[in-house]
């Protein structure tokens, strides 16, 4: 079963939910923003506010993997990353949803609560209060305040430029079901991550966790940089788990107990594809700033 | 008869693998909506919720919890007396 994205416009208030292969190529987290984003300069491109959320296949599924990723490209042609923890990325991927994109702009504050079946737009008044939105037991929301933060403690970041789309915050709920084929394997790759939790380079803590993850480490709150190589970005995991997830080795065996069809070869020359695209989705938008220079809109 | 008992709310760190492992137990899915352990944040800490009216007696959740928050408690059956 393809992933599916939710394409939600701002601007005109409306949403499609599509079925994507690109996870074929490019996987999920870092390297699937950039490829959804090189789809959207190549297609439909005009000058709009352009945000990804983003999660990866094994998010939430196997520990240390439990991140997600927010694309933004600004009206400056500039690309920001954020990544921060929390449960976002995992109701995600718990509801085979890859990867939401938001375009446009709203001309006054609004709020997403978002299903994989469907997208509610809410106006933001005064009596709002984000908590009100979602399901019990398997909602994220996200909050674009001076900080982006998810379930009220973990932070992506402070924004590198402004995210003028009026978008307030969303809430994501998880529904659907990830089907384990052999429950047996699964189990037994779970607990052979679990027993290699002292490569870690954060101590157990009592922190809030992100959901998946048994550490509690009391950076759990703070945001990525996005410097990991590129196999441990498209699954989203964390960054102290860097050792453990660009060992082809190991993630081929998460994929195969989940009975995802990635190969080993195919796993050893995805940085290079991966590096290839990206590197080709910023010369497009040198291009179109080049030639948004010579219209006059930049 | 045995049935799942929260012992450690407040060691909770809202992971939910209990949760996860829940549904697991269950079916070959993991599916939050059908799990009977939800875990809701409750300001800064946790709650654990539990639904007893289906067979929660999974020494896998019990085992799964990172920070001991559950454990079996023996439960008289009274329909056999």
């Amino acid at each position: 079963m393809n992933p599916k994205i939710i394409k939600i416009d701002l601007t005109s208030r409306e949403f499609s939910i599509v079925s994507s292969r690109v996870s074929d190529q490019y996987i999920g987290g870092e390297p699937l923003a950039y490829a959804l984003l090189n789809e959207y300069l190549t297609g439909t491109y005009k000058m709009q506010n352009y945000m990804s959320l983003n999660t990866g296949p094994l998010n939430g599924l196997f520990p240390f993997t439990s991140k997600s990723l927010i694309m933004h490209f600004s009206m400056g042609m500039s690309v920001n990353k954020y990544i921060g923890g929390g449960s976002l990325g995992s109701l995600m991927n718990f509801s085979n949803v890859i990867s939401i994109e938001i375009f446009g702009e709203s001309l006054v504050p609004l709020y997403l609560d978002i299903t994989p079946r469907g997208v509610s737009f809410i106006d933001v008044l005064d009596s709002f209060n984000s908590r009100e939105f979602g399901l019990t037991g398997r909602r994220s929301s996200v909050l674009f305040k001076k900080t982006i933060i998810s379930d009220e403690y973990f932070s992506y970041g402070v924004p590198r430029t402004e995210i003028s789309n009026n978008l307030v915050g969303l809430t994501f709920s998880a529904v659907g079901e990830v089907p384990i084929p052999d429950r047996d394997a699964y189990w037994e790759v779970v607990q052979l991550l679990n027993s290699r939790i002292k490569e870690l380079g954060v101590k157990i803590s009592n922190s809030p966790s992100c959901l998946g993850c048994p550490v509690g480490c009391a950076l759990s709150h703070s945001p990525e940089s996005g410097n990991s190589p590129l196999l441990p970005r498209s699954l989203l995991s964390c960054v102290y788990a860097e050792s453990i997830y660009r060992d082809i080795p190991t993630v081929f065996s998460c994929f195969s107990v989940l009975g995802l069809g990635y190969t080993h070869d195919f796993l050893e020359s995805f940085s290079d594809m991966s590096g290839e695209m990206i590197k080709n989705t910023y010369n497009k938008i040198e291009e179109l700033k080049i030639k948004n220079s010579i219209t006059g809109l930049l | 008869m045995k049935r799942l008992r929260v012992i450690k709310e407040d060691s909770c760190i809202g992971c939910k693998i209990c949760a996860l492992y829940a549904s697991l137990s269950k079916s070959d899915k993991v599916d939050l909506d059908s799990s009977f352990v939800k875990i809701v944040r409750d300001g800064k800490k946790f709650k654990i919720l539990l639904d007893q009216g289906t067979k929660t007696d999974y020494p896998v959740v019990v085992n799964s919890c990172p920070r001991g928050c559950f454990d079996l408690e023996e439960i008289v059956d009274t329909n056999e007396s």
